[in-house]
């Protein structure tokens, strides 16, 4: 008896550590089989997220996508990267924006973005404005991607892996 | 030093006589006119019936007054500092003693047996008998409650033994019943004319000088120190009490000539009150000094915080409370914690709290649960507190370009703190010297370092202790 009060005790007092405030916080990469809501275009998302309370952060990780056989989300293949802005969430999902649409970052200085990226390997600008909202369905992130007047339904499955902080990856 | 030590010796010494003369113990007249508390020990007193020896020399077997003896017991009764069992206490305590009723059921049927086995002249076996009767009739104390029922069984055995011609053996017996029962006789013309001359000449020799019955001239086994007997016998003008305690027997004498019967009582019961113990005052309870200690998981809180929500702190938490006085304790605590996360993630980092609770304490038992209050002060340091409100700078201070890590991020450092506080506790016993404690906190700041943002902290702990005596 004794026993059991006090774990259930030493329970609650745990409890109030692991609240569903984290939860999106991960890496969560977009989904291009056939089951997914519309065809990948030129580019996927990788979504490096943090959710803090009703607030997230983070950064999204562009991908040229050329192959629905292939692997997609390959350094080599990255094509421009942008942080995460005016980001909110609540327990039925999350809304963000991209800070500096217009100018993608890159993994290291010299990076060198893939032919297929871009003309002479310059990535090309994302939309200004792309607002990214989406909800939790059965584990997975699902809504859309927003470009003024353009709305592409879109979807992210999690996968292992600490988000990236940096659009500059530590050497 | 040593001279030192020899003066606060020699103080002490003197400071204790002077105490000692200056307040010199009452008398024990003086403590009964101030009254006795209600747990007041009092000397239990056991009277037994007085056996009125007169009746040996008076040829009728008239008895003597017996007013003197019983102005002498409600004297005795009266001194409230003895718990007195008058005579007729004393005989139905006798009746209702466990066994009692049996093991005279058992006596009587034998003691009918041997009455049979003499009219039959088998008187051997009537003999045997009756010794078995009588001695299972003394053992139970019969004889106080009825002497004459025993003596006239002794009687009978005395007659046996004249027929078996043990003239010394009846006369014994016989003896020994005028000594329980100085009336009791034979019937002449019924009884043998040998046996009731034999009787007749047994109380004529013993009316010159009584026999003291043997109860009285030794103590029982088993004497309690709390608890004395007095047995009475009158003979002729003289009352004579033996008062039988565990350490001895002691004889008071009073001449009842001259005197009222109540003055005579009076006096006699002044001298065996003189003679046996006052009694005493409950014994306080010698404070048993106990240390308890327990240690256990600590929660902690901080009454205001620099960010938006409140955050708990764990760790572990040791108590010690020594009892320094009934009801008191003196108590210390000692609590080692680090903070929890907060919903928001406004905390950058954890934050260590150090804290020592030092106080009295009133405290309670009741069965298993033992509970104590505790006031007094509390010093605590807490470790450096770096907050954020810019959820950018939690994602990553450095990189990211809506974070301004030097504008955004609010940092104190380490901060001491003072302050009384108040502790609640309790404990239950679970097995020999193990408990179970729990243990809630509240205190107030007086004194801090450093303006970190954070309340007062409100703690809860449990654990599991032990009490060392």
């Amino acid at each position: 008896m004794t026993l059991r009060l006090f774990c259930l005790i030493a329970a609650a007092l745990l409890w109030t550590s692991c609240g569903a405030e984290r939860e999106h916080t991960g890496v969560w990469q977009q989904v291009c089989d056939e089951a997914a809501p519309s065809p990948c275009g030129d580019f996927v998302y990788e979504l490096h997220l943090g959710r803090y309370g009703s607030k997230t952060s983070g950064l999204v990780v562009r991908y040229h996508f050329e192959d629905v056989s292939l692997d997609p989300y390959q350094r080599s293949d990255e094509c421009g990267c942008f942080f995460v802005e005016g980001g909110r969430a609540d327990d039925e999902g999350i809304a963000f924006a991209l800070h500096r649409a217009d100018e993608p970052g890159r993994p290291e200085t010299d990076f060198r973005f893939p032919d297929a990226c871009g003309p002479a390997g310059v990535p090309p600008p994302d939309c200004v404005g792309r607002r990214f909202e989406l909800s939790e369905v059965d584990g997975e992130l699902e809504g859309s991607s927003r470009c003024g007047s353009d709305t592409t339904p879109i979807r992210f499955r999690k996968v292992a892996g600490r988000p990236r902080r940096a659009c500059e990856l530590p050497e | 030093m040593r001279a030192a030590l020899t003066f606060w010796l020699a103080l002490a010494v003197g400071g204790g006589a002077t105490v000692a003369l200056a307040a010199p113990a009452p008398s024990d007249a003086l403590r009964l006119h101030r009254g006795l508390g209600p747990d007041f020990e009092r000397p239990r007193v056991r009277v037994y019936p007085l056996l009125d020896q007169t009746a040996l020399a008076n040829p009728r077997g008239e008895r003597s007054n017996p007013a003197a003896w019983d102005a002498f017991v409600a004297a005795l009764a009266g001194r409230t500092n003895l718990a007195v069992q008058d005579p007729e206490a004393t005989r139905r305590s006798i009746t209702r003693r466990a066994g009692y009723a049996q093991a005279l059921r058992l006596a009587r049927s034998t003691a009918e047996r041997a009455r049979d086995d003499h009219r039959r002249a088998r008187l051997e076996a009537a003999l045997a008998g009756l010794r078995t009767a009588i001695h299972a009739l003394q053992e139970i104390e019969h004889h106080v409650v009825a002497p004459p029922e025993v003596a006239r069984l002794l009687l009978l055995q005395g007659q046996a033994q004249l027929e078996l011609r043990d003239a010394q053996g009846a006369r014994d017996s016989f003896e020994r019943a005028l000594t329980l029962a100085p009336d009791v006789r034979l019937q002449p013309g019924t009884d043998s004319p040998a046996a009731v001359e034999a009787l007749e000449a047994t109380r004529h020799n013993l009316a010159e000088k009584p026999p003291i019955p043997e109860d009285h001239l030794r103590v029982p086994t088993g004497l309690r120190s709390t608890q004395h007997l007095l047995r009475a016998r009158q003979v002729g003008d003289v009352l004579i009490v033996t008062v039988q305690s565990a350490g001895g027997l002691r004889e008071e004498q009073q001449a009842l000539a001259g005197l009222t019967a109540a003055e005579a009582g009076d006096r006699l019961a002044s001298r065996v009150w003189a003679c046996l113990p006052f009694g005493r005052a409950p014994r306080r309870s010698r404070h048993k000094r106990e240390l308890l200690l327990d240690a256990g998981f600590h929660y902690q809180v901080f009454a205001n915080s620099p960010v938006v929500d409140l955050f708990s702190n764990l760790g572990i938490g040791m108590n010690a409370s020594l009892t320094v006085a009934p009801h008191l304790s003196l108590d210390a605590n000692l609590a080692l914690t680090n903070s929890n996360r907060d919903p928001n993630e406004d905390l950058r980092q954890d934050i260590s709290t150090v804290r020592v609770f030092l106080g009295p304490g009133f405290t309670w038992s009741a069965g298993f649960l033992r509970g104590g209050a505790n006031l007094g002060f509390e010093g605590m340091t807490i470790s450096d507190v770096v907050t954020t409100r810019n959820v950018h700078c939690k994602f990553d201070p450095d990189a990211h370009p809506l974070c301004n890590a030097a504008a955004d991020t609010s940092r104190s450092g380490r901060a001491w703190r003072l302050g009384p506080a108040l502790a609640l506790n309790g404990q239950l016993h679970l097995v020999e010297g193990i408990y179970l404690a729990l243990r809630i906190s509240a205190g107030l700041t007086l004194y801090e370092s450093v303006d970190n943002g954070l309340g007062p902290p409100i703690t809860g702990q449990l654990g599991l202790g032990y009490a060392f005596d």
